[in-house]
């Protein structure tokens, strides 16, 4: 109840870590102050650092796919669907921080190791009134370790089908008031071939390296100063055929980030926040042809982005604690496809309130208010109610708006397709190119008003989470439940503004569609011992486009069937957005057996049918050819310690080697792994 | 390949509109369905071997709605018949002209209608027919039958390059003498194979698969 005040003392919190006192699992993402994950008014799924090295998994995209709600969606990369978002809606945080660097809207989740974290939480609903763009289906935030032991190494090297390695070490240290996390990840891969017919591999080779120092320092009166500094490089080597041409396909990506940040109590009750956020994106495609080297293709994508940003909290009467935020942002850009460099600046102010006015009752209430150089300002709310009626029961319910900004295409593309000939415009390029056109002579006509090129508003929504939890047997047994609804509008679409001479259009970008994502998700775990977890998680999710609903109420939608009758399509008909299953689950067994230090961690992750093309030309989903069939992958791991320094881990994914490389070219079948992990802990003077 | 017209039987067309329109109008027999099979509009020559942008021969097949034949066929060289009355529509590639405005001398006119074929019992009032050269289409041209993925008769995937005709849409088409018909276009694909198993060889796109119902009689009874 009254851990408002832990978060004010978080320096020393930290210090309370290194004892083996266990306190109530803490988040920090919800509310950007540390609260017990148990009084958060919104819904947060913690994944500890004991789950993430049970399951023996090397990438973020492998930990993430097997937890409950979470669903993966392959675009231009592995990314993370939530509530029925694709992954462009979700926000991806280190430390609290964004994260940059997506292609095609996608976040790569394969980019990332899960060494070194400490747990990753996952906020479900908007929640851009703390952190802006992006927070609109959620927020999954990757907490470093802190450093807490006087010396510990860490030597881990994993090896898995298709000539998958991992090698890397973490080491943390802790002298007095200083402290510091060091991580080295090196993963590789040579990547597989689904369709030996096909020249070329479905999946590329890579190289992946990964360096992270953390540094923390205790200052004398109650201030801390942490320093975090990250690098990161893949490299992809790939390979296709151009009519009937071998070429090859070089792709390197390099990102970096810098962390400086500085929490000090200024009085007992009001603490400061500083942080500085410096990062970097850059990619790097080639593809050439093979016989003698020539060019066929370069591309270039360059990326920066800036944050200062300050926090004051205020701890008041009445168990109230409120944040008031502001900062600055600026990005850079450069690239091929965007003629030159760009620049834009933004600007931000949050203010939340979080109050307990009743032992059983929390309100947090609170916006933010982002202002932007390239589109329309945005306000954004969010009223969080959490209810205790008894100790083992909590009702939530919160009512927020989220937003995603305009992306770097709809904002600055200036791109002309040198084979079919049309162009696409960013809205902020749009006067001055078609100005360009226009002068150019190569403009036929104008379909619309060039006005109405306008600024873009960022897509939004509305959303609803309601749910709660329940404890029974001692927490042996609990529920949780979660009703969601989000209502989003203004998404971002092409439409042709004008026609150019040689028949090709012009296109830019429309504030045009709207959609819903609402469903239910339930999970329900079971410890009938000590040893023995079993959970369950089940997600029901409906979504659709208000125009094709408006459409099928109209009557104006129809269907064809494979003997080539028409048919008005019904609701009912109707299987919403592409890529999302109405129905999914997960059960999670873990079973630790002491004496011989064996862990057994057996998950399986399955999903219903899923839309992934339109067959019948009405550009929806409704005949049962246009789906993915539903399926259920199980992954098995087993470990165990052999003595005080040695750990052997090993397993599979997908052990029933489930493949269809036509329907899922990402999903390679089974892939044993094993792991051998060497702890150096020098033993404590006691 | 040789066109063929398959005129459904009699019987079948009357079993069929019984069905439908639960009914049958006694003094005025039914006006007969007919299926076009793999009319070319223009095939495949060759691809640009740098783009892969579709080569033909740039021109056009002519067909008469009331012969249910084509008038000329786009690999003839001969275009003389282009400038008569003696056709309805003209195909080639995506576009579908009609007989009307800038292409052609007659009458001609068209309008799609988001109705399913079976449901246009008559044809609509003459000031909704679009006309080529007149009306303008979302994408900017001036087509009475639009052309462009989503604006007329068919959608376009751009990751699997298939056209698919729009379920539900039925073009009704006033001739080149002022008669009116309806069709609905079945398959862009030689063979009229089901749109979610195109193989690139066996199925050439540019052919197609129409069924039509012609009202000889000048009204606009559809059925």
């Amino acid at each position: 109840m009254f851990s408002l005040l832990l978060l004010v003392l978080l320096p020393q919190v930290v210090i309370d870590t290194s004892r083996a006192v266990p306190l109530p699992p803490v988040v920090v993402t919800a509310t950007r102050s540390t609260r017990a994950l148990s009084e958060v008014p919104v819904p947060v799924q913690l994944v500890p650092a004991e789950a993430i090295r049970q399951s023996g998994t090397a990438r973020l995209s492998d930990l993430l796919a097997e937890q409950p709600g979470l669903l993966l969606f392959e675009d231009h990369g592995t990314g993370l669907m939530i509530q029925g978002f694709e992954p462009d809606y979700t926000l991806l945080l280190l430390d609290g921080e964004p994260i940059i660097g997506r292609t095609a809207g996608t976040l790569d989740l394969d980019r990332f190791t899960v060494q070194g974290l400490d747990r990753i939480e996952v906020v479900r609903g908007p929640t851009s009134s703390l952190y802006g763009s992006e927070a609109l289906a959620g927020v999954v935030n990757l907490i470093r370790r802190q450093p807490a032991a006087p010396l510990a190494t860490q030597l881990h090297a994993r090896m898995e089908t298709h000539g998958t390695y991992q090698l890397g070490t973490t080491t943390e240290l802790r002298r007095g008031r200083l402290g510091a996390s060091l991580l080295f990840d090196h993963y590789r891969t040579e990547g597989y071939d689904l369709a030996p017919d096909v020249f070329g591999p479905t999946a590329p080779s890579l190289r992946d390296y990964t360096a992270d120092v953390y540094l923390t320092w205790d200052l004398p009166r109650r201030s801390l100063l942490t320093l975090a500094i990250r690098h990161h490089q893949q490299r992809r080597q790939s390979a296709f055929a151009l009519n009937g041409t071998p070429h090859d396909e070089a792709y390197r990506q390099t990102d970096w980030s810098l962390h400086p940040r500085l929490q000090q109590q200024l009085t007992p009750r009001l603490r400061l926040d500083a942080e500085l956020y410096l990062t970097g994106y850059e990619t790097r495609t080639r593809m050439t042809r093979q016989e003698d080297g020539l060019l066929y293709y370069a591309d270039r994508f360059a990326q920066a982005y800036r944050k200062l940003e300050l926090r004051l909290q205020q701890l008041l009467t009445d168990h109230q604690l409120l944040t008031f935020g502001g900062g600055a942002v600026q990005e850079a850009l450069e690239g091929d496809r965007y003629a030159g460099r760009v620049t834009a600046r933004s600007g931000f102010l949050l203010l939340q309130h979080e109050w307990a006015p009743r032992s059983w009752l929390e309100v947090v209430s609170g916006f933010r208010f982002d202002m932007h150089s390239d589109y329309a300002s945005r306000f954004s709310p969010r009223l969080a109610v959490l209810v205790r009626p008894a100790t083992s029961y909590r009702l939530r319910a919160s009512i927020g708006s989220g937003f995603k900004a305009p992306d770097f295409r709809q904002r600055y593309l200036v791109f002309t397709n040198a084979v079919a000939g049309y162009s696409v415009l960013g809205v902020t390029r749009f006067r001055e190119e078609l100005a360009r056109l226009q002068a150019e002579g190569q403009i036929a006509q104008l379909l619309i008003d060039p006005d109405r090129v306008a600024t873009l508003r960022p897509e939004s929504s509305v959303a609803l989470n309601v749910g709660g939890e329940a404890a029974w047997l001692d927490g042996a047994l609990t529920l949780s439940l979660n009703l969601f609804h989000n209502e989003v509008r203004d998404l971002i679409d092409t439409q042709p503004v004008a026609q150019k001479t040689n028949q090709a259009f012009v296109y830019s970008y429309f504030n045009l569609e709207r959609i819903y994502t609402r469903g239910l998700e339930v999970a329900l775990t079971a410890r009938p011992q000590a040893a023995l977890t079993l959970s369950l998680s089940y997600q029901y999710l409906e979504t659709a486009d208000r125009d094709v609903l408006d459409a099928i109420r109209a009557g104006r939608l129809f269907g064809r069937t494979a003997s080539g009758r028409d048919y008005r399509l019904r609701r009912s008909d109707y299987g919403g957005l592409f890529g999302r299953s109405r129905h999914s689950g997960t059960i999670h067994l873990r079973w630790q057996a002491a004496p011989p230090g064996l862990t057994v961690a057996l998950r399986g992750v399955w999903r219903s049918r899923y839309g992934y093309r339109d067959v019948d030309g009405n550009g929806v989903v409704n005949r049962a050819d246009e789906y993915v069939p539903g399926y259920t992958l199980w992954h098995l791991t087993l470990g165990r310690k052999l003595g005080r320094y040695l750990e052997l881990q090993g397993g599979a994914f997908n052990l029933l080697d489930l493949r269809r490389p036509a329907l899922m070219p990402f999903q390679p079948g089974r892939r044993w792994f094993l792991t051998l992990t060497f702890h150096i802990q020098p033993r404590n003077p006691k | 390949m040789p066109m063929r017209i398959l005129a459904l039987l009699p019987s079948l067309t009357f079993l069929l509109a019984a069905c439908d329109s639960g009914e049958l109008v006694n003094d005025t027999p039914p006006v007969e369905a007919v299926v076009i099979k793999d009319l070319p509009a223009d095939p495949l020559i060759t691809r640009d071997p740098q783009t892969g942008r579709p080569i033909g021969t740039g021109r056009y097949t002519f067909f008469s709605l009331r012969t249910g034949e084509i008038v000329l066929r786009y690999d003839d060289p001969d275009r003389s018949d282009s400038a008569s009355t003696a056709w309805d529509l003209a195909f080639q590639g995506t576009n579908i002209l009609i007989n009307g405005g800038t292409s052609g001398p007659g009458q001609g006119g068209a309008v799609v209608l988001e109705v399913p074929f079976d449901e246009v019992t008559e044809a609509p009032a003459d000031d909704q027919f679009r006309v080529d050269g007149e009306d303008a289409c979302p994408n900017g041209v001036q087509r009475a039958i639009c052309p462009g993925s989503g604006n007329g008769w068919y959608n376009y995937d751009p990751a699997t390059h298939i056209v698919t005709p729009i379920p539900g849409r039925t073009i009704v088409v006033r001739t080149a003498d002022g008669r009116y018909a309806k069709m609905r276009i079945l398959s862009y694909y030689k063979g009229a194979p089901d749109p979610g198993a195109i193989d690139r060889e066996a199925n050439p796109a540019r052919y197609y698969t129409f069924e039509y119902v012609f009202q000889p009689d000048g009204s606009r009874r559809l059925q």
